[in-house]
């Protein structure tokens, strides 16, 4: 049987990389995408015998970079079993501070950048494939944030919308992380980073393979019955106070 | 005063761009004229019954309004959306209460006629 094949955006960053790792796991071939040129180092560390990882270089938030990633579906990862739209950016600032300039930027970035590659790969998805898109736990809301918590939560009505309108063919779902051990989490002071996860009631940070096994179940064949849902992987923080 | 801000039918990526960024400098206009606001969305497309553009515009407001509530409910901001029935118009008591009520903040008030036995959005 022919490997299944996988691409995910922003596989550059640190949980596009645990994603790509955990999916290569589960019998993947693999399309790394990231505009950070970087991501040919990724391909090449992830590369083990038996896996295939190829990579392209293309910035999501312009026509000639979805034609870019197209061109690198069609010539090594067809049909698609499956994206991640993974690649995200943060701008933050007070929203009295906030330019317009850096609001529309990560609402390009995060949510019409996805919904422009998602929509552009539509013809070739696989019967039976799907879709999962990096959402946050702060699109329940956050400080500083209101251009990428915008962003987040539109792409959870993007996701429902696209479950409804493609199913049965292709399934969707959303993965929305909470604190989890990433550079940025890691630029911050410790005594912030310890009060935050001294709100997180499963006791400590998340970490990003707790994400790639989100987005792999979601994938899998055991999620064959799961489309246009939000699994929130926080720790139980989205509930506590 | 206070300023209602609503979403209109949307049927492109530049669209979604072009409405939330007007929402988003209407907000904080209104937050620095210390009004409340109340952002009215399809409530359809808040379960994505509708089109794709409007389901990434109607959530993305509402992100927007929790956002705010997030930053600003110390300060006094206030910020709730009103979801409704596309052909509808929002009832003038409900502007009201979302915009008076002292308590309600940060809220979703679903005013939809098909959001039973639906998950919360």
């Amino acid at each position: 049987m022919k490997q299944p094949c996988a691409l995910v955006t922003g596989a550059a960053g640190g949980l596009g990389f645990a994603i790509a790792r955990r999916l290569s796991e589960a019998g993947y071939a693999l399309l790394l995408v990231d505009m950070n040129p970087a991501v040919s180092d990724v391909a090449a560390r992830l590369a083990t015998a038996g896996a295939r990882f190829d990579h392209c270089v293309a910035d999501l938030s312009t026509e000639d970079g979805i034609t870019s990633v197209s061109e690198a579906v069609l010539a090594t990862c067809l049909p698609l079993h499956l994206l991640v739209n993974n690649a995200g950016i943060t701008r933050d600032a007070r929203l009295q501070k906030m330019t317009s300039e850096n609001f529309d930027l990560v609402i390009e970035v995060n949510l019409l950048a996805a919904m422009r590659l998602t929509l552009g790969l539509a013809s070739q998805f696989a019967d039976g494939s799907s879709v999962v898109s990096m959402s946050s736990r702060a699109a329940l809301g956050n400080f500083g944030q209101a251009n990428y918590v915008t962003s987040k939560s539109g792409l959870i009505g993007f996701t429902r919308a696209l479950a409804q309108q493609w199913s049965p063919r292709v399934r969707a779902n959303v993965v929305s992380p909470g604190l989890v051990d990433t550079p940025m989490t890691q630029a911050m002071p410790d005594d912030v980073l310890a009060k935050l996860v001294q709100k997180v009631p499963a006791g400590r940070i998340g970490t990003p393979e707790d994400v790639a096994n989100a987005v792999t179940f979601l994938a899998s064949e055991q999620a064959s019955y799961i489309t246009g849902q939000v699994l929130t992987v926080c720790g139980g923080r989205s509930l506590a106070p | 005063m206070r300023t209602v801000i609503r979403q209109r039918p949307c049927d492109s990526l530049d669209d979604i761009s072009h409405q939330l960024r007007e929402a988003f400098l209407a907000l904080r206009q209104a937050i620095e004229a210390e009004n409340p606001v109340v952002i009215v969305v399809s409530a359809p497309d808040l379960l994505g019954q509708d089109s794709l553009e409007g389901a990434a515009l109607a959530t993305g407001l509402v992100g927007l309004m929790r956002a705010a509530t997030f930053e600003g409910s110390g300060k006094g901001w206030r910020v709730n959306v009103l979801a409704i029935d596309p052909e509808a118009e929002p009832p003038a008591e409900m502007l009201d209460i979302a915009t008076q009520n002292g308590s309600l903040n940060g809220q979703i008030l679903n005013l939809g006629s098909g959001h039973f036995g639906k998950i919360v959005p």
